[in-house]
């Protein structure tokens, strides 16, 4: 099934969606990593997490832009954890010549309109970044109207639809779905 | 009183237009909140005075209780008023929904 997952950060969002998408089939297990790495530190986080899902079984494939290709590296029978749509839009958005490309989450949504189509088992992890005490300049704005964008989409595609709350779980949409997958994570 | 919350661009207007059609809607109640502070004025206070003109309308409000406690005084205490006005507004609704993603969830 296609699940969405968001919530806050360092809430254990991508472990529990590791936990789903291992649960949905018995097929190859993608990790489609969408962050591009800006420095050491990021590069020592990638080193460290592609260790810890090694373990897993997970194939990783690197898509920090275009996601709708990741159908040309794949088996779209397998199932996928998108891990976030968050740095996709950073990586779509905020160009690498300085520019910026206002349309970002229109090409996103395309991109995900044709990877739902033919994917069945996915897991896409987004970030809830809509609820600081802060008057944002008009491009982070910009910035998280388009992600909001992006995941009430995805929201609505989904068959289930997964709030993290400190590692609690609030299911809203698709409780049924969700139950019978979960019974067999447990 | 019927009050909708929810982080930014989460679909409140355009659910409670579709909810509550032809009843009033009041939107961006925390930047109304926001000026209070930015002026002086005692939001808690004012709110319960304003009650009853709330009493048949739909009020809309981001939730900005989740980020990092500012470092701007203001900001500190629109947040901290907006928390204290949300919580009487809640007791006060006769319906409290929370959007998220575009999704309704009905608190009370």
């Amino acid at each position: 099934m296609r699940i969405f997952v968001s919530g806050g950060c360092k809430n254990g969002k991508s472990f529990y969606a590791q936990h789903l998408a291992k649960a949905q089939n018995m097929g190859f297990l993608y990790y489609v990593a969408t962050m591009k790495p800006v420095d050491s530190e990021d590069d020592e986080r990638i080193v460290r997490h592609r260790a810890e899902r090694e373990n897993w079984g997970f194939l990783t494939i690197e898509q920090p832009v275009c996601i709708e290709e990741i159908l040309n590296k794949s088996d779209s029978r397998g199932s996928f954890l998108l891990d976030s749509v968050t740095a996709l839009l950073a990586n779509e958005m905020f160009l690498p010549d300085g520019s910026v490309n206002e349309n970002a989450a229109d090409k996103i949504i395309n991109g995900f309109s044709q990877l739902l189509k033919n994917i069945e088992d996915i897991v896409i992890v987004s970030d809830y970044i809509y609820s600081d005490a802060v008057i944002y300049d008009p491009l982070t704005e910009k910035y998280r109207e388009s992600l909001a964008g992006i995941d009430k989409y995805l929201a609505k595609l989904c068959d289930v639809v997964i709030e993290v709350a400190f590692t609690n779980v609030i299911i809203h949409k698709g409780g049924g779905k969700f139950n019978e997958l979960y019974k067999t994570l447990s | 009183m019927i009050l909708v919350f929810g982080g930014a661009y989460q679909g409140k207007t355009e659910y409670a237009c579709e909810r509550y059609a032809g009843m009033e809607i009041i939107t961006e109640f925390h930047l109304k909140v926001l000026e209070m502070v930015k002026n002086g004025i005692d939001a808690v206070e004012n709110i319960k005075i304003s009650l009853p003109e709330y009493a048949d309308k739909v009020i809309i409000c981001d939730d900005i209780s989740c980020g990092v406690v500012p470092v701007d005084a203001a900001a500190r205490k629109w947040r901290e008023e907006l928390g204290r006005v949300l919580a009487i507004l809640s007791k006060e609704s006769d319906e409290v929904v929370r959007m998220f993603c575009g999704i309704p969830t009905r608190l009370k």
